[in-house]
């Protein structure tokens, strides 16, 4: 008996190790076993017969509680792909919103095929609201969030949350449940027009509030063009409209042409509840040179940013250039211009960005060298162009924990490493194996530098078989420089 | 043999703890890539099936647009709300046909046009009055049905640099043409040079084989300059092609600024808004353009420099140029002249203008309204207008056969507005206007070298 179970354990133990020397991922496993296996044959087999029962025990758990397949434990990554196809295809979702970019086309035929269908009778009422449906998903583009709306986290048996969830009063993308909603009420300045909103600006004091009448669109453009090239909201103003009171979608500011800026804030300025929408949600795929339009630089400390909707521009949505600033529960969607396409763009300072859902952005958030964001328990609905983060220079820190990417979206690239990275807890509806490595964890090159200051553990992977990775910790003591 | 013993039992134990462990994770090590078994549930999605539905049939748009200005927003909400109504049962099919139409008439800007369309003309006693076109003719408008749509050329491009390269070698005679899907943003060179006698052209209204409609390939300008899209040389041609100034909107409080002086802001011109004076075609003597979608300029879809002859615009579809104190279709400085015909326009400020100045005229003909304008459709200037002491509007104007379908909704609002008087003559005869003519100023609309007759005014026949 014991004679076949050597032979048994050793024969594993061959084809384990002649795996691990075939993957060069796991080249440190492959000489610790070469190593082991040469001098204490036994215990390796302990420890091989230790795995292998260890996973059956295991994966008869995992079967037993989830009923999911359970994955190769060995880490070669050979699932099947994660394939996915919006489930849901007649049941609405509600983002408060004002600015949608349907494609014209494809909504205006679809709703001349509906008309031609009821008018030749070729409809009944459920395939008329199946019909409708459809031409309102056109207008809207949320990708994923008609299936995972409300349901972007898992919660494991310990307590843990992975993925972001709805907290109370602090709703993912705001609304009507975000937890201070402005109705009609006094403010010092109640303004409609872009006359009356620049002079309130200019005339605001610290602590005043300036609120947007709920139906007002006040395009910026001409007075910026002749009067206010370099507007700066001043210290210390709340700038604030009804988003989520009866059904509004919030006053609006906005750029009809293509300018470079909106406005700078300085510090301690609060936008609450209102519409932020630019001039283009256009691509501008392969080309170079276009007019790039920008919304919010935001230059000084604790500056707010909540229940807002903020689109529509080609360059950057909120710029952070400086001093620290809190983005939360906003829904923030078509900025994708070519080469530039950030929806938050850090070049300098902190951001903490969190509760926010993104759609149709090419990166939602982008870090650049200096700068830090904390991005916290939001959802990219599966439609970003490049990547939901994308670290472009040698960033300060960058801590990205209980997030929810949907659909085939890379959430993550790392361009250069930054000197704080931790990435916790999140999901990624596909398996690790179909996103880019070198996105995630940094190209070769760069590897080691991006260890240096990487925690990156208890990742979910595959939102329909979740299963766990972490790839390193570098606060563990027995992290391997 | 103690070993296996030992092997044996710490396999015990370890299969023990993984039964128990359940979800527990079991990684620690820290140094690559280790997916490990976590016991975790998937994210149940509900399945909801769309119904299938089975009456695909090509669709043909009676207007060819890239269209996009519309209210998107309103559109969702009475899309939700459609939605609502035929699941709770009380909306009929006949409600939600007409709401459709109001959406799509929303989201297009189309105004008034798909209530009237196949009522755009009359025939009272043999004789025709508003637009028409005969069987087998071009629509107003272009488009589908149009029988001059180009599918190639001697140069064909897709990009700004083959754009930009083949302008610059076409002779006359020769054809650029412009592939269908092309999405053109020229703001970088601001301004294309057509050279004299080369046609410019794309395909919009062609239907192509998967029975899609081209809208045609759209040229577009973001530039804050008042240089016009396309500076065109004698005897040219635009034809099929789609041209955008991203400029849809009124500016009307930057005009109430510049106008009225009532804000404390000092507006110093009213060009230091430059996109006002924007322009999508400069015209050449003897010009045509044909078959395209120009919108969102300032100043005006086709200028007419001073002194430009022969210039004919047809079968296009003129919309949203309509800045606040400018905002043209088709404009017509100092001595120019031209034939506007079988357009459709639409939020515009004037469809058509003119200075008015001496040797000014135009005729427009087989035009429509559709049902938006923030002033007077037609326009030629007059003396007090330009300030050189005279009362001369335009040498000649002649309005027939166009129908308005525009409700009065502001002062401003006419078919056309007599701000002088011609050196020869103005005509307006055999239109139709949906407003009741006693709605409009008689002073207005005649004097003593313009005439009005035959006209159908609010369903009446109006000698």
């Amino acid at each position: 008996m014991f004679r076949v179970l050597d032979r048994y354990f050793g024969n594993l133990l061959h084809l384990f190790s002649n795996s691990c020397i075939m993957k060069s991922v796991y080249k440190k496993h492959t000489i610790l076993f070469h190593g082991g296996y040469a001098m204490k044959k036994q215990v390796l087999i302990s420890c091989i017969a230790a795995v292998v029962c260890f996973s059956i025990g295991f994966g008869s758990m995992a079967l037993i509680k989830g009923g999911s397949k359970a994955p190769n434990a060995s880490g070669d990554n050979q699932k099947e792909d994660v394939v996915l196809e919006v489930l849901n295809q007649t049941e609405g979702v509600v983002v408060t919103a004002r600015c949608f970019y349907p494609d014209y086309a494809v909504l205006s035929e679809k709703m001349m095929q509906i008309r031609y269908g009821l008018e030749n009778g070729l409809l009944d009422d459920k395939a008329l609201v199946s019909e409708l449906e459809a031409a309102k998903r056109e207008l809207e583009q949320l990708g994923y969030h008609y299936d995972y709306a409300g349901k972007t986290s898992i919660t494991a048996d310990d307590g843990t949350v992975y993925g972001a969830m709805d907290r109370d009063g602090y709703p993912i993308a705001g609304g009507d449940d975000f937890y201070e909603i402005f109705g009609s009420a006094f403010y010092d300045y109640h303004v409609g027009t872009d006359d009356e909103f620049y002079q309130a600006v200019l005339n605001a004091k610290a602590g005043d509030m300036i609120y947007i009448s709920k139906n007002a669109v006040i395009d910026l453009s001409d007075l910026q063009i002749t009067n206010f090239p370099d507007l700066k909201i001043p210290e210390g103003i709340t700038i604030m409209s009804g988003r989520g009171d009866e059904g509004s979608a919030g006053g609006t500011l906005k750029l009809s042409l293509d300018l470079a800026k909106m406005f700078s804030v300085a510090s301690n300025v609060r936008f609450c509840g209102l519409v932020l929408e630019g001039p283009d949600a256009t691509t501008h795929d392969g080309v170079d040179h276009y007019a790039v339009s920008n919304g919010v630089e935001l230059t000084g400390n604790g500056i707010v940013i909540e229940n807002c909707e903020i689109a529509g521009f080609s360059g950057a949505g909120i710029t952070v250039s400086a001093g620290d600033a809190v983005i939360r529960n906003c829904y923030i969607h078509h900025i994708r211009g070519n080469n530039e396409g950030n929806a938050i763009n850090v070049t300098g300072g902190k951001a903490t960005i969190e509760g926010n859902l993104f759609s149709h952005c090419r990166n939602a958030v982008s870090v650049a060298e200096g700068a830090s964001a904390e991005i916290i328990n939001n959802v990219e609905v599966g439609t970003s162009l490049g990547a939901v983060v994308r670290v472009t220079g040698s960033a300060e820190s960058v801590v990205i924990k209980n997030n929810t990417v949907l659909g085939y979206t890379q959430p993550i690239v790392l361009d250069a490493a930054p000197k704080m990275y931790v990435v916790e807890n999140n999901i990624f509806s596909l398996n690790d194996a179909q996103y880019d490595e070198a996105g995630l964890y940094g190209a070769p090159e760069i590897r080691d530098a991006v260890k240096t200051g990487a925690v990156v553990k208890n990742n979910v992977f595959n939102i329909k078989e979740p299963y766990l990775v972490t790839w390193y910790d570098a606060s563990s003591a027995d992290a391997v420089s | 043999m103690k070993m296996y013993w030992i092997s044996v039992a710490a396999a015990a134990v370890f299969l023990a703890v993984g039964l128990l462990s359940g979800s527990a994770v079991f990684d620690h090590a820290k140094n690559e890539t280790k997916p490990l078994v976590s016991g975790l549930c998937g994210i149940s999605v509900e399945e909801h099936q769309a119904e299938a539905v089975d009456y695909k049939r090509n669709y043909v748009p009676s207007i060819v647009t890239v269209g996009g200005l519309g209210d998107a927003a309103t559109a969702e909400a009475r899309l939700s709300e459609m939605k609502q109504k035929v699941s709770d049962g009380t909306f009929s099919a006949e409600d939600v046909c007409k709401n459709l139409l109001g959406v799509f008439t929303e989201l297009g800007c189309f105004s008034a046009y798909y209530e009237y369309e196949g009522m755009l003309s009359q025939e009272i006693d043999g004789v025709i009055y508003g637009a028409y076109v005969a069987e087998g003719e071009d629509p107003i408008g272009g488009g589908v049905g149009y029988s001059d749509i180009f599918t190639t050329g001697d140069y064909v491009v897709s990009t700004l640099a083959e754009l930009v390269s083949a302008l610059e070698m076409a002779q006359s005679g020769e054809v650029v043409f412009i592939e269908g899907d092309a999405d053109i943003d020229v703001t970088s060179v601001a301004t294309l040079q057509l050279g004299e006698g080369v046609t410019l052209a794309s395909d919009r209204g062609h239907i192509r084989e998967d029975g899609s409609v081209s809208t045609g390939a759209r040229i577009w300008s973001a530039s804050m300059t008042t240089e016009p899209v396309i500076r065109a040389g004698d005897n040219s041609r635009v034809s099929g092609v789609v041209i955008d100034g991203r400029n849809p909107y009124q500016h009307r409080e930057h005009h109430k600024r510049y106008r009225d002086g009532d804000s404390s802001w000092a507006v110093t011109s009213y060009y230091g808004l430059m996109v006002t004076g924007k322009e999508g075609i400069t015209a050449g003597n003897g010009m045509r353009v044909d078959n395209c979608e120009i919108l969102g300029f300032g100043h005006g879809g086709v200028h007419l420099p001073v002194g430009i002859k022969d210039v004919r615009v047809d079968h296009c579809y003129i919309h949203h140029n309509q800045t606040h104190g400018l905002g043209y279709g088709v404009v017509h400085n100092h001595g120019s002249e031209s034939v506007i015909e079988y357009c459709l326009f639409n939020y515009n400020r004037h469809s058509i203008a003119g200075t008015g100045a001496p040797g000014t005229g135009y005729i427009a003909r087989y035009n429509v309204e559709m049902g938006t304008t923030m002033e007077h459709c037609f326009d030629m200037h007059g003396g007090s207008d330009r300030g050189d002491g005279t009362n001369i509007a335009g040498t000649y104007c002649e309005m027939y056969n166009n129908t308005f379908l525009f409700r009065k909704t502001d002062e401003y609002v006419y078919p056309y507005w007599l701000r002088g008087v011609p050196e020869d003559y103005q005509t307006f005869h055999h239109n139709i206007c949906v407003e009741r003519i006693t709605v409009f100023d008689p002073d207005r609309l005649s004097n003593e070298r313009a005439t009005l007759n035959d006209n159908i005014f609010g369903g009446e026949l109006i000698p």
